[in-house]
């Protein structure tokens, strides 16, 4: 991550077309700085849950669970950007995991700033005013949308009607790991659960 | 030796007070926080005394259903299973049994198992469940009016008219509550002329609702006919209050949950409490405790009692719909019920009847539910200060009172205390009034704050404004020597 990676998200934010065209073709873009947004994502989620003020907080800190935020979050996001990659491997997309992982970490950008100056914002205004605060978050997740719209349209180098197959196949991807994973991990207990059972069975055979 | 001797008299004479001090209370105190989470709260009622039917009676109740207090504070029983009607003094000393009616061309009229007693100025309602009747009489037993079945269309001919509870509003007008019948009560005129239903409740939405919905969409007749077809839950019981406003409770339906409404004179729900009874259900053996509201009770000052039946339990609600008191059970203590079936009032004190026990328990407020129940008064009246006092003692002794917190807040808040009082709001979990609050405190602020901001921020802009003048007359006299 360099001061210019900084320079060029600037730059992404306001004009997205161009910025991923230039990034795309000089290869420029960095990693640690969308996995660094993409945790803040996370952390930011965890910090609203606990110092958004009393009027807007509706969640119960005693009850969050760290691990299922993690997991709405950063894994949510990595799932995203691995089932992108399978597809776009599949419909001769042109990007590589690395880039996909820049565009994802880049639109989200917008909508983390937002979720920060939510928190901030929810200390000093009134109920009523909360609506300020809901337009800005809406409009902190259009942006984020259309940064991640144009992001795919320039590396993939795809037309606007695969995009959109695109996107809605990323979706149902993430879907599929899920489940996939599901299945994993319950086959895994199962698997654990005999290996078990048969160290129980030696154990009471040799010893007792 | 001596010591060992010693100490354990010390512990005995220690232990005995505490043992004979101890409130023996058949039920848990409890209360639900903002997550609606039970949580322990302090008891407000206690049982004071249960009367079975042994009352210099010759026969003794037999599952009595319903009964109900006049205005002068008599308790008139209806005891279905002897198909009489006992009146007893507000002290439990009988007053008379009426067990024969007259209607009035002097035959003899006999209840045959009624189920819902009602009693307004001098006349008494009885919703004669097998007869098949709802009749009106005096406290002499002599029947003015008897009402069957309406020949009216809009009325349900297809099943039989099995009433089950009854009231009558100010104007005479009689409003039952009729087996089967879904619409809302059925309304009479004091002539006995069927008028219209009374207040519906509603088919909720539930997944399967909409589910069978959709289906119905697709299906043809016959299938349709298969399905099961929704209609609202009947309410299960009701009351009236001085200003007729009817305060029905309806037990679980397929959604789970048990309602009540306040309906005023046009047939409008005005409650303003969302969830009520117990809001976490147990589970035992697939099968969901769910509260149940058998029968409500209203105070002069609107205060709700409600009975449910599933576990004995009473829910004391406020004028506003906040749950103030939880008390009673099931079991076969003092104080507790195994089929609870009515609940009344007499002044602040609450009487439950118990169908299969035979029994009237009453329940008088403790200390404490006397202190909330008077601070509440003062707070539902808008009288604040005062109310704060005794909120601050309330809160001594229980705090997990939610409603003393915002009282507190509230006084503080018309006061002027504005920071003290999002405190106070934060802790009774109020968050519109913590806002209005966050909003004064907040103007406040600014209005302290804002000259010297505006002061530092005025001198700020000056300077730069100079420093940048100075500097482009600087450079200008720089260029003009460069030129020159």
């Amino acid at each position: 991550m360099r001061k210019s990676d900084i320079k060029e998200l600037g730059y992404i934010l306001i004009h997205p077309y161009d910025g991923f065209e230039s990034l795309s073709y000089h290869k420029t873009g960095s990693p640690i700085l969308s996995g660094i947004i993409i945790m803040c994502f996370f952390f930011f989620t965890l910090f609203e849950r606990h110092a958004l003020s009393f009027r807007f907080n509706f969640y119960s800190v005693e009850n969050t669970n760290i691990f299922l935020v993690f997991i709405s979050t950063f894994v949510m996001v990595c799932m995203a950007v691995i089932a992108n990659w399978a597809l776009s491997t599949l419909w001769d997309g042109k990007a590589n995991l690395k880039t996909i992982w820049i565009v994802f970490g880049y639109a989200l950008a917008p909508y983390v700033a937002g979720m920060l100056a939510q928190t901030v914002l929810s200390h000093v205004l009134t109920i009523d005013e909360g609506t300020f605060i809901s337009i800005m978050m809406t409009g902190c997740a259009i942006w984020s949308g259309f940064i991640l719209w144009f992001g795919m349209l320039q590396v993939q180098e795809f037309s606007i009607g695969k995009n959109i197959a695109c996107i809605l196949g990323t979706l149902i991807g993430m879907l599929l790991i899920l489940f996939l994973s599901f299945l994993v991990i319950l086959l895994f207990q199962e698997l654990f659960a005999f290996i078990k059972s048969i160290i129980n069975e030696l154990i009471l055979r040799i010893f007792v | 030796m001596k010591k060992a001797i010693a100490f354990f008299t010390i512990l005995i004479i220690i232990s005995i007070p505490q043992i004979s001090a101890a409130e023996q209370v058949p039920y848990i105190g409890y209360t639900y926080d903002k997550w609606n989470v039970a949580i322990p709260s302090t008891v407000g009622y206690l049982p004071d005394a249960v009367y079975y039917g042994d009352l210099n009676l010759e026969v003794r109740f037999r599952s009595p259903e319903d009964m109900y207090v006049s205005e002068d504070g008599r308790i008139f029983v209806l005891d279905t299973g002897n198909n009489r009607v006992v009146v007893l003094n507000s002290d439990f000393t009988l007053n008379k049994v009426i067990e024969t009616f007259k209607m009035s061309d002097g035959t003899d009229y006999t209840l045959f198992s009624p189920k819902g007693i009602f009693v307004c100025g001098d006349l008494m309602y009885i919703a004669d469940y097998d007869n098949m009747n709802v009749i009106v009489s005096d406290f002499e037993g002599n029947i003015s009016l008897k009402l069957s079945k309406p020949d009216n269309p809009t009325f349900p001919q297809t099943s039989e008219f099995r009433p089950l509870k009854v009231l009558a509003d100010s104007q005479g007008r009689i409003y039952t509550l009729v087996l089967g019948v879904y619409q809302g009560a059925a309304v009479f005129t004091s002539e006995g002329e069927f008028v219209d239903f009374f207040g519906s409740n509603t088919v909720k939405p539930t997944v399967k609702v909409l589910m069978d919905q959709f289906w119905k969409r697709i299906m043809n007749r016959e299938q349709k006919d298969q399905l099961a077809n929704y209609v609202p839950v009947q309410f299960t019981n009701f009351d009236i209050t001085q200003k007729d406003f009817v305060y029905s409770c309806t037990a679980a339906d397929i959604s789970g949950i048990s309602e009540i409404c306040r309906i005023n004179p046009t047939g409008k729900n005005l409650w303003t409490g969302d969830s009520m009874g117990d809001l976490e259900v147990g589970w035992y053996k697939n099968k969901g405790y769910y509260t149940a509201f058998t029968d409500v009770a209203v105070t002069a000052d609107d205060f709700l009692f409600s009975l449910d039946s599933t576990k004995g339990r009473i829910f004391l609600y406020d004028p506003e719909g906040n749950l103030v008191f939880i008390f009673g059970g099931k079991g076969n203590q003092k104080g507790t019920f195994s089929m609870p079936s009515a609940i009344e009032i007499i002044g602040d004190k609450v009487l439950v009847l118990d169908t299969s026990k035979n029994s009237i328990t009453t329940f008088s407020p403790t200390e404490y539910g006397e202190m909330v129940n008077e601070a509440l008064r003062l707070y539902i009246e808008g009288n604040y200060p005062e109310s704060q006092e005794i909120w601050e003692t309330v809160l001594k002794q229980d705090g997990n009172m939610y409603t003393a917190y915002i009282g507190i807040g509230k006084a503080l808040y018309y006061s002027g205390k504005y920071k003290e009082a999002i405190y106070y709001f934060r802790e009774g979990s109020d968050r519109i009034n913590e806002s209005r609050a966050f909003e004064e405190y907040r103007s406040s602020i600014i209005r302290a704050y804002f000259p010297y901001v505006m002061s530092v921020v005025s001198v700020l802009f000056l300077a730069g404004t100079a420093w940048f003048t100075v500097g482009k007359i600087r450079k200008r006299r720089k260029d003009n020597k460069i030129h020159a």
